[in-house]
């Protein structure tokens, strides 16, 4: 009888500790379960956001629609096209302007060609006033008016050799600028596209790339939503938990009671309720906060 | 190198190696002709730059921007991308 009071002590002893356990073990589960539930909260809703504005960067890089207009791709291709659009027309332009300084430096030759011609007749006519001249001497003084005339013609032959010779100079001066300029337009005509296309190539493999990182980067994100939300929900189990933790700690008290008591038959029924239907996390489903 | 055939009321420019601004006095002989319809045979062209465009658009210019009665034949590689990006298809009839 002695024993049986001491054991009975005893238990009643490790049943107080084991409840005081119980009690703490709840208290530190119900803060930890507060905590994980904030941290995936917040996870998902990080995670959520992260997703809307990766879609809204990817919306307006790649545009709207199924042409993509608005996107950034959609101006920089068009930029790209313009650059190249203004560039022929300049090119267009600029043929015309070369034709044109050719046609000008054809005409500035063919005036040349006349000057030369001016300047062969002054040469003719030079002689005709020197044979003039000859003659006049020859007759004596019935020839001294012709002879005045004859130095004037060769004056004025002189003087339409020399404006034709700095015409011809003159023209000859254009017609090497006409030279230098129609040479200066066609390298204004002549541009490299090469670039361009290279640029519109290299763009098209980026979108290209882009969008495939793009979608792998979504069904990531997506994926590890999926988790957290996975995670959210078996934390919501925890309730389940407490309540078997509770039921746990009132069936001791039950058998503690009846250590104390040695009444078992009005505890009985206590002990054998259960507190919780479901085993396991499967099993069952809880509403999503 | 260019080579013309005017036949039938067409002038067929038939081009090989580059199309460049090398090109430009043999055009301005080709301007003086005025066909019902220009085609320019890219079959042997290499390599165009600006120059070549903007002698397509004189080209244009000849016919008031008809884009029936201006024919781009045989286009391939960097002359075909040039003009696809300058948006020369929709400009001219392309065969």
């Amino acid at each position: 009888m002695h024993e049986h009071g001491a054991l009975a002590a005893w238990i009643d002893s490790a049943l107080t500790r084991v409840l005081a356990d119980l009690t703490r073990a709840r208290a530190i589960l119900a803060d930890a379960m507060t905590r994980l539930f904030a941290t995936f909260s917040t996870l998902r809703d990080q995670l959520a956001e992260e997703r809307r504005l990766y879609e809204i960067t990817l919306q307006q890089v790649n545009g709207s629609g199924e042409g993509g207009e608005g996107g950034l791709v959609s101006v920089l291709r068009e930029v790209l096209s313009r650059f190249v659009q203004d560039m022929v027309q300049i090119s267009a332009s600029s043929v015309k302007i070369m034709l044109e300084v050719e046609a000008l430096r054809g005409h500035t030759d063919n005036v040349a060609q006349r000057g030369k011609q001016i300047e062969q007749i002054a040469i003719t006519t030079r002689m005709l006033s020197l044979n003039a001249r000859i003659e006049a001497q020859r007759i004596g003084s019935a020839g001294a008016v012709f002879r005045v005339v004859a130095d004037e013609i060769k004056g004025l032959a002189h003087q339409s050799g020399e404006l034709s010779k700095t015409i011809r100079d003159a023209l000859a001066t254009q017609s090497q600028s006409l030279a230098k300029a129609s040479t200066a337009v066609s390298k204004l005509a002549s541009a490299d596209l090469d670039h361009a296309v290279a640029s519109h190539r290299h763009l098209d493999l980026t979108i290209a790339k882009l969008a495939e990182m793009s979608a792998s980067s979504l069904a990531i994100l997506a994926r590890i939503q999926a988790e957290a939300d996975s995670a959210i929900q078996a934390l919501q189990f925890e309730d389940m938990l407490t309540q078997l933790l509770h039921a746990i700690t009132d069936k001791l008290q039950v058998v503690q009671t009846a250590c104390r008591t040695g009444k078992i038959d009005e505890l009985d029924a206590r002990i054998q309720r259960d507190a919780v239907s479901q085993h396991s996390l499967g099993a069952g489903g809880v509403e999503l906060f | 190198m260019i080579q013309v055939a005017d036949l039938n009321d067409t002038v067929t420019i038939q081009i090989s190696g580059r199309f460049d601004f090398r090109l430009i006095k043999d055009f301005q002989q080709l301007l003086s002709k005025s066909p019902r319809t220009w085609v320019v045979d890219f079959t042997g062209v290499d390599y165009v730059d600006s120059s070549a465009l903007g002698m397509l658009l004189l080209l244009r210019e000849r016919v008031h921007g008809d884009a029936q009665r201006v024919l781009l034949r045989g286009l391939h590689g960097q002359p075909r991308d040039v003009l696809v990006m300058a948006k020369f298809d929709r400009m001219f009839k392309v065969e």
